[in-house]
C-alpha cells in the first residue's frame, strides 16, 4: 500500500509540476529515482523546496529497481536520457560514459565513498552509504529464549553460536523457519570478509574464491540452507515479506529496510550484531547510493548546478535524517531519534570493518552482470545438487573472469 | 472508346489498390512494432550488443556458437518442450469438455460460461500473483487451509515438481476457458443434421462424438493446438510472478532465460541469439502441425 502512495504521490507531482510549465523559459528536468522505501516523498519535497528557491522544475521518475539500468539504457539509446539520476556503484560502472564528471561541484572532501572513473573524476555525489546488517525480532527471541550480543557488546557471538541459539527456534508452532537471508548474493559478502578476505586477490585480475577462507564463508550459508535455519522461500518472496509475517527471528539485510520496518513491522524489531568470523572479524559490505548527471540530456549545467546545491549541508541532512539513512557527508551529525540505536547499530557495523575490505566490493560491480552470477552461487549455496562449496565457487570465479576476459 | 478503357482501367487499380490502403495502417503499425525489432534483433544476435547505451560491434556467428554450448539453455528449452508436451493436451481436453458440456442446454449457463472465461481476462502477471499467494510455502491459503484442517502443512512452491505442475495447472486455469470459447463457436457450427442421420444410424452418443463431433472439429482443433502451444512456448509473464522460474530453476523456461540473459546478464546480443533459435523451434512446431494436417485433410 505505501508503494502505492508513494507511486501515486510522484505521479501528481510529475503530472502537476508537467501541467504547470506552459512558460517556455521554465527549465524543466527530469530524475529517474528508485526506492526501497520512503525515499521518493522525501525527494519529492526536497525538489519543491528547489523550485521554490530557483523556480527551476524537476520532475521525478520512479522506475522499479529491476527494470531501472535497463530503462536508462533505453532512455540513452533512443537520446531521450534524464538530466539526474539516482545511482549505485553498479549503475555508475555499467553508465559511466555516459555520466557527466563532477570535478568542483560539490566539496569532495566533505564526502565518503566517492565513486570516480579511470580519470579520477567523481561521478556522483554520495548521498548516503549502505551496510547489511541483522534484524531480529525481539518477540520471537525473547519468547523462546534465544540470547542475543547487543550494541556496545564485547563478546560477540561467531557463527556457532550464532546457529546454536538460532536454532532454538526451530520446530516452534508459531515459527515457520529461524530466519531468513535477502536472496540477494550481496549477503554472502560480510560473510567472506570476515573470514578476513577479499574476493579480489587482485582488483580485476585474481581471485581469492577458491581460498579455504571463501570456502568456509560459503559453507556456513550452505549450512543454514541445509539445516533449514534459513528459509528457501527467499527465492519467490521478499525475505522482508517474510519477515513481516512475525514468524521468523531474524532477517540479513541492510540499512535501506530501516523505514520499512518502522512502517510495517508490528512486533518489537531491532538490529544486534552480525556474527564475527573465526578470528572474531567483524565485517559488512559496504555500499551507498549518488545522485549522478547524465550526459545529452541538454540540461547537464543545470543537473550540475542541483548536485552542487543539493551537496549543501543542511539539504543532504535533510533528505538523510527523513529517509533515514546514513549520511556520506563526513562530519554529520543527524538526529534519528528513535531509530538512533538501529542506525547506530550499522554504523558500528561499518567501523568495524577493516578499510581494505570496503574497497572490494566496488571492483565486484565493475563486471557487468555480477548481480545474477552471485545470486547464482546463492541459489547454488541453497539448492548444491551435490555441489561442494568449492564446486560453487570455482564456477563463479570461472563466471567472472570470462566476463572480464569478454 | 479511350475513355471507357481508363474508366475500366482506373477501376481495376482501385480494386486492387483500395485493400491496401485500408491495410496500411495495420502494416505500418505491424512494420514498426514487430517487423523492425525482429529484423534488429537478429541483427543483434550477430553483434555483442549489450544495452548500455554502448554500440554493438559485429562478432558474426560467435552467440550461435556460444549458445550451442550452453547447457543452461539448452535446460531451459527442453523443460518448455515438456511444459508444452504435459500442458497442450490437458489444455486441450479441458476447454473441449468445458465446451461441449457449456453448449447444452443447462440452467444459469450463461453465468457458468462467463465464470469459466473469467481467468481469461486477468492477465498472467495477476494470475500469477493470485496464485502465488494461494500457494507459496509459509504465508500461502493453501497450506493455512490444510492446516485447518488438520492435515498439515506441505512443502508447495519450494517443492520443484510441486512448483512445475502448478505451472501446469494455473496455466490451464487462466486459459481452459479461451480455448472454451473457441471450441463452443466450432461446436455450435456442425450441422444439426449430421447428428440426426447418426441417431438414425443407431449411433450412440459417445459413437456420435466420436464420429461426427471430432470430425467436425478438426480445423477448430488444429487452431487451437497451434495457438496453444505457441502460447505455452512463450510462457513468461505467469512464471515470472508466480515462481520466478525456481526452486532451483525448476520452472526456468526459454522465453524467462533469454530475459534474464539480456536484462540481468546484459547480453543482449547472445540473448537475441537465443529468441532467433527459439522462433526457428516454435515454427518448427507450427509448420510441422499445419503439414500434418494438410496431409490428413484437415486445411
Amino acid at each position: 500500500m505505501k508503494k502505492f502512495f508513494v507511486l501515486l504521490i510522484a505521479m501528481v507531482t510529475f503530472f502537476t509540476v508537467a501541467a504547470c510549465t506552459t512558460d517556455d523559459d521554465e527549465k524543466v528536468l527530469e530524475m529517474m529515482w528508485f526506492s526501497d522505501g520512503n525515499e521518493a516523498d522525501v525527494m519529492a519535497s526536497i525538489l519543491q523546496k528547489y523550485y521554490r528557491e530557483t523556480g527551476v522544475v524537476i520532475m521525478l521518475n520512479p522506475i522499479g529497481w529491476n527494470v531501472y539500468e535497463t530503462r536508462l539504457g533505453t532512455m540513452i539509446d533512443g537520446d531521450d536520457q534524464p538530466a539526474l539520476i539516482r545511482t549505485t556503484e553498479g549503475v555508475m560502472n555499467n553508465f559511466q560514459d555516459h555520466m557527466v564528471e563532477l570535478d568542483g561541484v560539490f566539496d569532495e572532501e566533505g564526502f565518503n565513498n566517492i565513486f570516480r572513473n579511470a580519470a579520477g573524476n567523481p561521478l556522483g555525489l554520495p548521498m548516503d552509504v549502505t551496510a547489511n546488517g541483522l534484524y531480529v525480532n525481539f518477540d520471537l527471541l525473547d519468547k523462546y529464549d534465544v540470547n542475543y550480543p547487543t550494541r556496545g557488546d564485547d563478546d560477540i557471538w561467531d557463527w556457532d553460536e550464532f546457529i546454536t541459539e538460532m536454532s532454538k527456534l526451530k520446530g516452534q508452532d508459531d515459527v515457520s523457519y529461524p530466519g531468513v537471508f535477502d536472496f540477494q548474493g550481496h549477503r554472502f559478502m560480510p560473510l567472506m570478509y570476515q573470514q578476513g578476505i577479499t574476493m579480489w586477490d587482485e582488483p580485476l585480475e585474481s581471485m581469492n574464491l577458491k581460498s579455504q577462507e571463501a570456502q568456509d564463508a560459503l559453507q556456513i550459508l550452505m549450512d543454514l540452507y541445509a539445516d533449514e535455519i534459513i528459509s528457501k522461500e527467499v527465492f519467490s518472496t521478499g525475505a522482508q515479506e517474510l519477515m513481516m509475517s512475525g514468524r521468523y527471528g531474524f532477517h540479513m539485510s541492510g540499512n535501506w529496510f530501516v523505514s520499512f520496518y518502522e512502517d510495517n513491522a508490528d512486533f518489537n524489531w531491532g538490529v544486534v550484531p552480525m556474527p564475527t568470523g573465526p578470528e572474531g572479524q567483524r565485517a559488512t559490505v559496504l555500499g551507498g547510493k549518488s545522485l549522478s548527471a547524465v550526459k545529452g540530456s541538454g540540461m547537464e549545467e543545470e543537473a550540475k548546478a542541483f548536485i552542487e546545491w543539493f551537496s549543501q549541508p543542511e539539504i543532504h541532512d535533510e533528505f538523510n535524517q527523513f529517509v533515514p539513512f546514513l549520511s556520506a557527508r563526513v562530519g554529520a551529525d543527524i538526529d534519528f531519534g528513535d531509530l538512533d540505536p538501529v542506525l547506530g547499530m550499522f554504523q558500528d557495523e561499518i567501523s568495524a570493518t577493516p578499510t581494505t575490505l570496503t574497497a572490494d566490493w566496488v571492483y565486484m560491480t565493475q563486471v557487468p552482470g555480477i548481480y545474477p552470477m552471485i545470486n547464482d552461487m546463492t541459489n547454488a549455496a541453497a539448492y548444491p545438487n551435490g555441489k561442494s562449496a568449492l564446486d560453487i565457487l570455482t564456477e563463479l570465479e570461472q563466471k567472472i573472469l570470462d566476463e572480464l576476459d569478454d | 472508346m479511350a475513355k471507357k478503357e481508363q474508366s475500366f482501367k482506373s477501376y481495376i487499380f482501385r480494386q486492387k489498390a483500395v485493400p491496401y490502403v485500408f491495410l496500411s495502417p495495420n502494416m505500418l503499425i505491424f512494420g514498426l512494432f514487430i517487423i523492425t525489432p525482429a529484423i534488429m534483433g537478429v541483427y543483434f544476435s550477430f553483434t555483442n550488443f549489450r544495452g548500455l547505451g554502448d554500440q554493438p560491434q559485429w562478432i558474426g556467428m560467435q552467440n550461435y556458437v556460444n549458445l550451442f554450448t550452453d547447457p543452461d539453455l539448452f535446460g531451459a528449452i527442453l523443460n518448455t518442450i515438456y511444459l508444452v508436451a504435459v500442458t497442450l493436451p490437458i489444455v486441450f481436453f479441458f476447454s473441449l469438455l468445458l465446451a461441449i458440456i457449456l453448449v447444452q442446454p443447462l440452467r444459469g449457463r450463461p453465468i457458468i460460461r462467463a465464470t469459466y472465461y473469467w481467468p481469461v481476462m486477468i492477465s498472467f502477471l495477476v494470475v500469477g500473483l493470485i496464485w502465488r499467494w494461494i500457494l507459496r510455502d509459509s504465508m500461502g491459503y493453501f497450506n493455512g487451509l490444510l492446516d485447518t484442517l488438520g492435515i498439515g502443512r506441505i512443502e508447495t512452491l519450494l517443492n520443484p515438481r510441486f512448483a512445475w505442475w502448478s505451472v501446469v495447472f494455473v496455466f490451464t486455469w487462466s486459459r481452459a476457458g479461451y480455448y472454451m470459447v473457441m471450441f463452443m463457436a466450432a461446436l455450435l457450427s456442425i450441422p444439426s443434421q449430421l447428428y440426426e442421420a447418426a441417431e438414425i444410424d443407431g449411433a450412440n452418443r459417445w459413437q456420435r462424438f466420436l464420429h461426427v463431433t471430432y470430425p467436425s472439429l478438426r480445423p477448430a482443433r488444429l487452431m487451437i493446438f497451434i495457438l496453444a502451444g505457441m502460447e505455452i512456448f512463450k510462457i513468461y509473464p505467469l512464471v515470472e510472478s508466480f515462481t520466478r522460474g525456481g526452486p532451483n530453476y525448476a520452472t526456468e523456461f526459454a522465453v524467462r532465460y533469454i530475459y534474464e540473459t539480456a536484462f540481468s546478464y546484459r547480453q543482449i546480443g547472445l540473448a537475441s541469439a537465443m529468441s532467433v533459435v527459439m522462433i526457428a523451434i516454435v515454427m518448427i512446431f507450427t509448420l510441422g502441425n499445419l503439414a500434418l494436417a494438410k496431409r490428413r485433410g484437415a486445411i
